[in-house]
């Protein structure tokens, strides 16, 4: 019952933010089909804009974009004027997808032992170092990460392309440099958790049954303490699968990241509706499977 | 008579930070550093002539790309700029854009969660469904459209076009309206949760019960306790913001040139990292100081965090 | 605990499943396409494959391969040689042309390409509907103005018409001593009406395209690649060289150089993808080739605004600009500096001298103008778009105006979008400019300074001037045109200084001339995709 009720709200948020973006984008200074050259008459001006619409009111522009939107059609850019939005999305997204799906692995294969080393040396060099490196990876912007690991590993040691999306190989660099973020704040969160749930008082009393204490991190400190980090991936899958501008960026891949960017900038605006929407439902579909997984992990969440 | 238990909730938490070794040096760096962004333009002035020519962050000179040198501590850029001097007087903008977007973040997010917490009910359920719409953009998309139309449509207006100075400061004031204006969700999040969770404290019933007034809850039991979640959220979205500052320069919708943040300076750097050569000095300064700052303001964050003894939500 | 344990299950289960279909699907997605002979990197993504939408350079070299005008251009020095007419006849008051079109001609799919497929594509241009942007390129025919902008309605009073299958007859206004060259220009390319006519807007999407050039379009995948695959029906493929070309949509000049030093691209073909802190080592290297090109950088005045509508001020300015400092100290790929607007080495024309440099007279002017030391002169801002090359010579202008004239510039950086608008709306006092020639003639630089015209971007009106170029336009003597047109570009960048003129562009391509062959420097930096070609090693 709960996550029916929370999937019905989803329609209207989900038509509040299209009118949101649809109205920030007319808002706009200029219009998408300004280009170096300018039209030799204001007709040509004139008829260009009444090819997409843009000559009729906002309200009304808005509903021929819902009707669209109705029959599954997301409209067609206005940049790219051969291709639809839903065109760049069947193009970018499984791109985008993968990207994400293999940082998201990185963030969680790498920051879950790194958490759970740092906090269960709390003190020790152990910690200080990982923890370090955890906050570093946070610190560090990626688009300082990737230039320098193209410079090393493909440029200087001629291990791994420089960029592009063709093979296995071509996907290492991009998705460590888009994971490193998240190892860092995945570490972190664990860390933070395992440091409140050994002093919750069940884990005292494990204690004093006698349990080992490896035995006791790993059973029942772990288990808790993984919560906030599954509440956590929710918005960082959503983050990841549509994509980093930056990685996208640098390593020439064609994913939904870059058109996110591009299209605010280039006031393509059904673009931007469409990929806003898409990532508004992917936010809300991730965190409603979060609170799914939340229900396996923990018996005594319910939801009513 | 240092028991703790006798100490008012600030106390504890002061005495618990100062014995937090990583967090007190963290202060003292920062604390440099705002030392030396602060005194640079002041000996600059003072200084003048030739000094001030050398050193200018916008004086142009034959010196092209000069490494780092005793003239030029930082090296020099391709206008022959100082380095240093560019360094210092970026950090003024990154650290402004960092510190005003974390109070608009503050201001909107304590607000917005205290009262939607407080009050409860219907308002409560239509300012956090605001809040929901409002996460659910994608952040990326949200600040381009405020910096880009906004900036434009502020450009347009008489303020700024009779006044040099409003033009000059108006991107600046739009990269932490637009930066503030993303960040304060999950604080208001925050606030919202510990406030539900404050009012139905004993001592809060309590008081009620004694017949105390809205106001005089709000100022004697939220708001002091409320306090410590505040700032320590606030001193963590502040290095955020930074960061996404340098991200927003990286797309060059940072300040406008030829005034520089380290964002702007760190992608001029990172623009020129090539296997044929490399003009290092360009990117490790700017670099070294901007993770730097950041690793020094979250070491903070985190000492207020468990100075004041905050657990993860 | 039997719940966790399922829970326990589930997971480890779920965990199988996520690294089963992770691996597989990233096998699927591991694309095994038949390697390309060439991969060339072109610039950024293309707007459209239309010949009527586009408007780039890079745009127009892809979509050059794929159709093919009545001329086309030579690949060693961009001449205009037959293409699809094999030959012409030209009245003698150079106003009618007549072409006559192969009789082998076959569109990709297979189909005859004919006169009415010539007539049906320029006319398609000129059609309000299509708003095809660069129309002025069909100007040149009768009437064919009146319909673009919607004055007279019946296609056929335009100067084109197809008196039998083969043959093309075009009717032009005036005499135009370059419309072969024209011709070769994209806009006037012919295209499929079978396709256009069946599936509107989205015909460059549903395969497969027919084309009247050397290349079908094999794959087009957004920010990822075109693929361009060799078309066996055109009418001189045997000369087409390569089978399969990559094309590579990358706008920054660093991922460029790091994807050709590493060996994933062969060819570079743009002059803005080279890093222009390094060009002063790469320029030295034997696989970068220089060259001259028909393109300059300059700076627009709104002449309609304060300060900038008195021409003392302008040519004030335009004194006191030290332009080999930028080519010096910015650019540095040896740059010309640009004392006129026509960059040398144009055909039928050489340009007369410029106002030069001289911060004496400037700061004179600057005082006869009312702003003695740069004393009261007004705020100004100097618009351009957010790139870096844009913002250094904005910095080096602002520093060298500072110096000699007294007056402080503030930059105004906009995004390349909001830019067009703004400079087209006149938005501005002081912007950045850059034009690059479309055909190898003088007009395609003094032409959009005259009134009104939709590139004119300065306000600037001049009587005197409109009537020179009008009078060049119809002159047939090759040399009383280019005394017309000098008396022309005097006005422009001698006595009125709308804009100031900075550097001549270069232009520079990599390559290994070692490796690949068929592409040469040429003033119009356009390398007919036909002739490019990987050499074959000898065994």
């Amino acid at each position: 019952m709960y996550f029916i009720r929370r999937i019905l709200f989803a329609i209207p948020l989900l038509l509040v933010i299209s009118v949101l973006a649809f109205a920030l984008m007319h808002l706009a200074p200029g219009s998408p089909f300004d280009t170096e050259r300018k039209p030799a008459s204001p007709i040509v001006e004139e008829n260009i804009r009444a090819k997409y619409h843009a000559d009729e009111p906002v309200w009304k522009q808005y509903g021929e974009y819902l009707n669209g939107l109705l029959h599954g059609d997301f409209g067609a850019s206005l940049k790219y004027q051969n291709h639809s939005v839903n065109d760049i999305i069947a193009q970018g997204l499984p791109v985008s997808m993968l990207l994400g799906g293999l940082a998201f692995c990185i963030a969680m294969g790498v920051g879950i032992p790194l958490g759970f080393l740092t906090a269960a040396r709390r003190g020790g060099w152990q910690d200080y170092a990982g923890s370090f490196v955890a906050l570093l990876t946070v610190c560090v912007p990626s688009f300082v990460i990737a230039p320098f690991m193209i410079l090393i590993f493909a440029m200087k040691l001629k291990w791994l392309p420089v960029g592009l999306w063709i093979t296995p190989w071509h996907m290492i660099m991009p998705s460590i440099t888009l994971g490193a973020y998240f190892v860092g704040k995945v570490a972190r969160i664990l860390r933070e958790g395992m440091l409140d749930a050994a002093q919750s008082e069940f884990v005292t009393a494990a204690r004093a049954k006698g349990l080992g204490e490896n035995a006791l991190l790993l059973k029942h400190v772990l288990r808790i303490a993984l919560l906030p980090v599954v509440s956590y991936s929710g918005p960082m899958l959503a983050d990841l699968l549509t994509g980093s501008f930056v990685v996208e960026n640098i390593f020439q891949i064609p994913g939904i990241g870059v058109f996110l960017v591009n299209s605010c900038l280039n006031l393509d605006s059904t673009v931007v509706v469409g990929l806003s929407l898409l990532y508004a439902i992917l936010l809300i579909g991730l965190n409603l499977l979060v609170d799914f997984a939340y229900t396996l992990l923990d018996p005594r969440v319910k939801y009513e | 008579m240092n028991d703790p238990e006798h100490l008012s909730p600030g106390r504890r938490a002061w005495q618990r930070f100062q014995k937090n070794r990583l967090a007190r040096w963290s202060a003292w760096y920062l604390v440099l550093l705002l030392a030396v962004v602060i005194a640079w333009p002041l000996l600059l002035k003072i200084a003048g002539g030739d000094f001030a020519r050398l050193h200018g962050p916008d004086e142009l000179s034959d010196a092209q790309f000069a490494p780092p040198s005793f003239q030029h501590w930082f090296g020099t850029d391709l206008h022959g700029r100082d380095l240093f001097s560019r360094v210092v007087f970026g950090a003024q903008i990154s650290l402004l854009v960092g510190v005003f977007g974390a109070l608009v973040s503050l201001v909107i997010g304590v607000s917005w969660g205290a009262i939607a917490g407080y009050v409860g009910g219907r308002l409560d359920g239509v300012l956090m469904r605001i809040v929901d719409v409002l996460y659910s953009l994608p952040t990326v998309v949200f600040i381009i459209v405020i910096v880009t139309t906004l900036g434009e449509r502020l450009k347009e207006s008489s303020i700024v076009q009779h006044s040099p100075a409003a033009a000059g400061a108006l991107r600046i004031v739009l990269l932490f309206v637009g930066l503030g204006a993303v960040s304060w969700l999950t604080m208001a999040r925050i606030i919202r949760g510990q406030v539900l969770s404050l009012r139905s404290r004993a001592f809060v019933e309590a008081s009620r019960a004694l017949g105390a007034g809205t106001p005089r809850i709000l100022l004697r039991h939220i708001i002091p306790n409320i306090l410590g979640v505040a700032i320590t959220y606030t001193a963590l979205t502040l290095p955020a913001i930074i960061l996404y500052e340098s991200f927003l320069s990286y797309l060059a919708l940072g300040v406008q040139p030829p005034m520089a943040s380290w964002g702007t300076l760190i992608s001029e750097g990172v623009s020129q990292i090539n296997p044929i050569r490399i003009y290092w000095w360009l990117i490790v300064f700017p670099g070294a100081v901007l993770v730097a700052t950041l690793l020094a303001l979250n070491f903070l964050g985190d000492g207020l965090r468990d100075a004041w003894d905050i657990k993860a939500k | 605990m039997a719940f966790a344990k399922r829970a326990r299950r589930i997971i480890r289960r779920a965990r199988f499943l996520l690294f089963a279909s992770f691996v597989a699907v990233i096998c699927s997605c591991s694309r095994r396409e038949p390697p390309a002979d060439v991969v060339i990197i072109n610039n950024v993504e293309p707007e459209s494959l239309d010949p009527a939408v586009i408007v780039a350079q890079a745009d127009m070299r892809i979509v050059s391969g794929m159709f093919e005008g009545l001329t086309r251009l030579a690949p060693e020095d961009d001449r205009a040689i037959p293409g699809l007419a094999k030959n012409w006849d030209v009245s003698p008051d150079g106003k009618i042309y007549t072409f006559h079109l192969r009789t082998n001609l076959l569109w990709s799919t297979g189909e005859p390409i004919t006169s009415a497929d010539v007539v049906y594509s320029w006319i398609r241009a000129l059609d309000p509907k299509t708003a095809c942007r660069y129309v002025e390129q069909l100007y040149y025919l009768k009437n064919a103005e009146d319909f673009n902008s919607g004055k007279i309605t019946n296609a056929d009073l335009v100067g084109v018409s197809a008196p039998d299958k083969y043959t093309v007859r075009a009717e032009l206004k005036a005499p135009t001593v370059f419309f072969i060259d024209l011709c070769a220009f994209q806009t006037l390319a012919v295209v499929p009406r079978q396709a256009i006519e069946r599936y509107g807007d989205h015909w460059l999407r549903v395969k497969p395209v027919p084309v009247s050039g050397a290349f079908e379009l094999d794959s087009w995948r957004l920010n990822d690649k075109i693929r361009l695959k060799k078309n066996p029906n055109y009418w001189d493929a045997t000369n087409t060289l390569s089978e399969i070309i990559d094309l590579l949509p990358v706008g920054s000049p660093t991922t460029a150089l790091n994807l050709y030093e590493n060996g994933q691209v062969d060819v570079v073909w743009d002059k803005e993808l080279i890093p222009s802190s390094l060009v002063d080592v790469l320029i030295k290297r034997p696989d970068f080739h220089k060259f001259n090109y028909l393109g300059d950088y300059f700076v627009r005045f709104n002449v309609t605004k304060k300060p900038f509508d008195d021409v003392r001020v302008r040519q004030a300015l335009a004194l006191a600009v030290d332009k080999e400092r930028i080519t010096k100290r910015i650019t540095r790929a040896g740059e010309q500096i640009a004392e006129h607007l026509v960059p040398p080495g144009i055909q039928n024309y050489d340009p007369p001298p410029g106002i030069g440099h001289d911060p004496e007279r400037a700061r004179k002017l600057l005082a006869e103008a009312g702003y003695p030391g740069g004393k009261g002169f007004p705020r100004f801002e100097y618009l351009f778009n957010a790139s870096p090359i844009h913002e250094k010579i904005a910095v080096e202008l602002q520093q060298m105006w500072r110096d000699e004239l007294g007056i402080d510039m503030e930059l105004r950086q906009v995004e390349t979008q909001v830019f067009w608008g703004m400079q087209s709306r006149l938005e501005f006092q002081m912007s950045k400019s850059s034009w690059a020639g479309d055909y190898n003639d003088p007009n395609t630089y003094l032409g959009m300074f005259v009134t009104g015209d939709g590139n004119n971007e300065t306000g600037w009106s001049n009587p005197r001037y409109d009537e020179l170029i009008a009078a060049a336009g119809n002159e047939l003597d090759l040399a009383k045109r280019e005394k017309l047109f000098q008396q022309a570009e005097t006005i422009l960048d001698h006595d009125e200084m709308p804009v100031i003129p900075l550097y001549i562009y270069v232009g520079i391509n990599y390559f290994d001339t070692n490796k690949i062959a068929g592409i040469w420097p040429n003033i119009l930096d356009d390398h007919p995709l036909r002739a490019v070609h990987r050499i074959k090693p000898k065994s």
